[in-house]
């Protein structure tokens, strides 16, 4: 049989019932509203965990790329001006004269003393308190003082009166295995490991003071500056000087190449900040059409979800009154 | 005589009004009891003239009490299930990206790229120490969170069966009581309704009726547990749970009436409810959660322990994350709580950070530009390997989603059978309460017991008069 009646309590556990959802689908909507994230992600937060790491890696880049590429710079200035010294004592040795051989030999040798410890200075170069060309020692200087290791090439030849020996001799002392090797060279023969600078490129900053490049210059900026030293006679020392613009050109040559590396390495750097800052835009795009709360669709479902309740409270007072009882 | 046979009639409507208005105030005081079922006084016209009450009875829709009850026990079981996996999900990712699994991963992979950059600088390598033992301390919570779930699982088992027990019990002296009671019993079926109603979600009951009142106790699986005498059901409760135990070895199954019963199995007996689904949580669910990030720690310290890594490491030493200060002791069940930063690397432990750049077994610290260690360290993390729980070449980080990903999907999958759940639950539950007291229905019955009432005093007046005027002559 149909019943004819419906039970008080019926009615009232449909009322709370709505009321409990109502009220929660109020809250959560005020919270999306107010954080533009969706609360409920359900099986999507797998997929924006994965985004979040992502963003995560790829702003991790940001401060080794910093260092990369404050330590590039650093590079390219120290050995501009390594080239610029070998430049100014090509330019001196071109202009040098023949006459007065004694006085020329010795403002030679003293340009040259001045370009050595310049490229020196330059080789020396810290960025960020580390020392840029010392390989894995970078908490000391590369190479020892221009003077030290003058005065030790100079005990090299002393007493000597053949340049082609001299030559030789300073040669043999920058090569490796000479003295260079322990007392110019004071850095590691390790050099430094590949930074990662995104997910697939890395940038190295390999070069070390005790290169060819950097031993060629040396070797022949120190020729020029040993000029009046040994027991050369004035006009063979000027020779020799002179002889050594050769050398010096070839050096020049070869530090315009380090240069280029360098070069080539600031640019992979830019490359890499840029690849990662694009990648970083599009996943938080990405995040965003997964997770993010859209605020106007957001706002009016909040509204209506007010709106309801509103409404139901208003039913659940008129229902309640609606009583035989009253009217007995 | 007719007048008196009259008076007696009027005398039997008198008594089933006053009946009926016993019922009806029975009715309106009961009207917010849940459980109480609706009462009527059944009439019938009597053999010997006028009214008869052939009693009261207690209208309670059967079906619907059956579905309601079934609905508990499975919106009680998808309960449990959605409110485990949650807090699971949750103890891998509390609800920040840079807090959860793969924002540590991250973290470490990120400090380790600083390193690299600046191995000189003693903040450089104390960041990789402090996110190294962050991301062991979270698996170590997280390992922990689930053991207590397991735990929680067990004790919540024996509660059920303590509470089903007892409750036997009660059904079980009330149907003795119910058979003395006769047709006064009523007050005594609502409470074992009651009673009934308070054990059904632990595991589907259906009632089936005995003679004279009494009931049987079916579960909808086929399990008898109340027949004149309530089934004997025996859990043996851990006091502890270690991370390789399994059901048998050392965890009790149920065993009803000396019978060992397979609670694993979806259609078994006793299947469907809270009972089976705390079985299946500390039997199946956890401990494959628990597998999960066993897997994921074996992962991270193998990476880490590759002998190519660190020249300086003696063969068999532990690398950067130790299974509780040794190498990996072979037990990956529990591998996660174990999972320790090694104390060679923490200056807190009376290690040294430099210990990273310089290798594990250094005595005095190298070159400081050597980023050499740091750099195979983050290449370990990066490459894409496989694992025996893993088939896909994945990096560490691409672990970690995968974890935090199958835990968020699992999760959400179990709310949504809650949600489901739920609204059947309601749908029953309102098509119940709709069979229950309508004090406007009960009113309009009082309505008109009143007015028979005053009908039948009237006739007895009437007859009053009748033999007076009689008796006047």
């Amino acid at each position: 049989m149909t019943p004819l009646s419906s039970g008080d309590l019926a009615q009232s556990y449909v009322q709370r019932r709505a009321n409990t959802r109502l009220s929660n689908d109020l809250t959560r909507l005020a919270t999306e509203l107010t954080t533009g994230q969706k609360t409920r992600l359900g099986a999507q937060s797998g997929a924006v965990a994965a985004i979040d790491r992502t963003v995560q890696r790829l702003e991790a880049y940001g401060p080794v790329l910093a260092i990369a590429t404050l330590e590039a710079g650093a590079a390219q200035t120290a050995l501009s001006t390594v080239g610029a010294s070998v430049d100014t004592v090509r330019a001196a040795l071109a202009l040098a004269q023949d006459d007065a051989p004694g006085i020329v030999r010795d403002t030679l040798s003293r340009i040259g003393t001045d370009g050595f410890r310049s490229a020196v200075a330059a080789v020396n170069t810290q960025a960020g308190g580390r020392s840029l060309f010392a390989g894995t020692a970078t908490d000391g200087p590369a190479l020892s003082g221009a003077d030290r290791m003058l005065d030790a090439v100079r005990a090299q030849i002393a007493g000597v009166a053949d340049p082609a020996e001299v030559g030789r001799r300073i040669g043999a002392w920058f090569a490796p295995g000479g003295g260079f090797d322990t007392q110019g060279y004071q850095g590691t023969t390790q050099s430094r490991t590949a930074l990662r600078v995104s997910a697939d490129a890395t940038a190295t900053l390999d070069l070390r003071a005790d290169a060819p490049a950097i031993r060629a210059t040396l070797t022949a900026l120190a020729t020029v500056a040993l000029a009046d030293s040994g027991s050369l006679s004035a006009a063979d020392s000027l020779s020799m000087a002179r002889g050594s613009l050769g050398d010096l050109e070839r050096a020049g040559r070869g530090i315009i190449a380090e240069r280029a590396a360098i070069g080539a390495t600031q640019a992979t750097l830019e490359a890499a900040d840029i690849r990662n800052q694009t990648e970083r835009t599009g996943l938080l795009r990405a995040r965003e059409d997964l997770a993010g709360a859209d605020p106007f669709k957001t706002a009016i479902d909040l509204q209506q979800a007010e709106t309801q309740l509103q409404t139901l409270y208003a039913m659940t007072a008129r229902l309640s009154r609606l009583s035989l009882a009253d009217y007995l | 005589m007719s007048i008196s046979s009259a008076m007696s009639n009027a005398l039997s409507g008198l008594g089933a009004a006053s009946r009926q208005a016993q019922v009806v105030s029975g009715n309106i005081a009961n009207a917010l009891t849940p459980g109480y079922g609706r009462q009527e006084v059944q009439l019938s016209s009597s053999s010997r003239g006028g009214v008869g009450v052939d009693g009261v009875a207690r209208r309670i829709d059967a079906t619907i009490l059956l579905d309601r009850r079934a609905s508990d026990a499975d919106l009680g079981g998808a309960g449990l299930r959605a409110t485990a996996l949650d807090r699971m999900a949750g103890l891998m990712d509390p609800g920040g990206g840079a807090a959860s699994l793969s924002g540590r991963v991250a973290r470490l992979q990120g400090a380790l790229g600083q390193a690299i950059a600046t191995p000189d600088a003693p903040a450089a390598l104390n960041g990789v120490v402090q996110a190294a033992r962050e991301l062991a301390s979270m698996l170590n919570t997280a390992s922990k969170g689930m053991a207590d779930e397991r735990l929680a699982a067990d004790r919540g088992i024996a509660a059920d069966v303590e509470a089903l027990r007892v409750g036997l019990n009660r059904v079980d002296a009330l149907n003795t009581a119910i058979l003395r009671a006769g047709p006064d019993g009523n007050a005594l079926r609502d409470q074992r309704q009651a009673i009934i109603d308070g054990i059904a979600a632990i595991v589907p009951l259906q009632e089936v009726s005995r003679g004279n009142g009494a009931v049987a106790l079916m579960t909808a699986g086929g399990q008898m547990l109340l027949d004149s005498e309530p089934a004997r059901l025996d859990f043996a409760p851990s006091t502890a749970i270690a991370a390789g135990a399994v059901l048998g070895a050392p965890l009790s199954g149920l065993t009803v009436n000396g019978r060992a019963l397979d609670m694993s199995d979806p259609s078994g007996r006793m299947a469907g409810g809270t009972l089976a689904a705390r079985f299946e949580l500390r039997d199946a669910v956890i401990p494959q959660a628990q597998a999960q990030i066993d897997g994921f720690a074996r992962d991270l310290m193998d990476r880490l322990a590759d002998p190519a890594l660190d020249p300086t490491r003696a063969p068999g030493a532990p690398g950067v994350f130790t299974d509780r200060g040794t190498a990996f002791d072979g037990q990956q069940p529990g591998l996660a709580g174990r999972i320790a930063l090694n104390a060679a690397l923490d200056p807190a432990q009376g290690g040294a950070a430099w210990k990273l750049r310089d290798g594990l077994g250094a005595a005095i610290p190298g070159p400081v530009g050597d980023a050499r260690n740091i750099a195979a360290m983050a290449d370990a993390l990066s490459a894409r390997i496989r694992t025996p729980d893993d088939p896909t070449a994945r990096d560490i980080g691409g672990r970690a989603d995968v974890v935090l990903s199958s835990r968020a999907g699992l999760a959400a999958t179990a709310a949504e059978a809650v949600v489901f759940s739920q609204a059947r639950h309601d749908t029953l539950r309102v098509a119940e309460l709709g069979g229950g007291v309508d004090t406007d229905a009960e009113l309009q019955t009082l309505l008109l017991v009143e007015k028979a009432y005053a009908a039948n005093a009237r006739v007895i007046q009437a007859a009053d008069t009748m033999l007076q005027r009689l008796l006047e002559i």
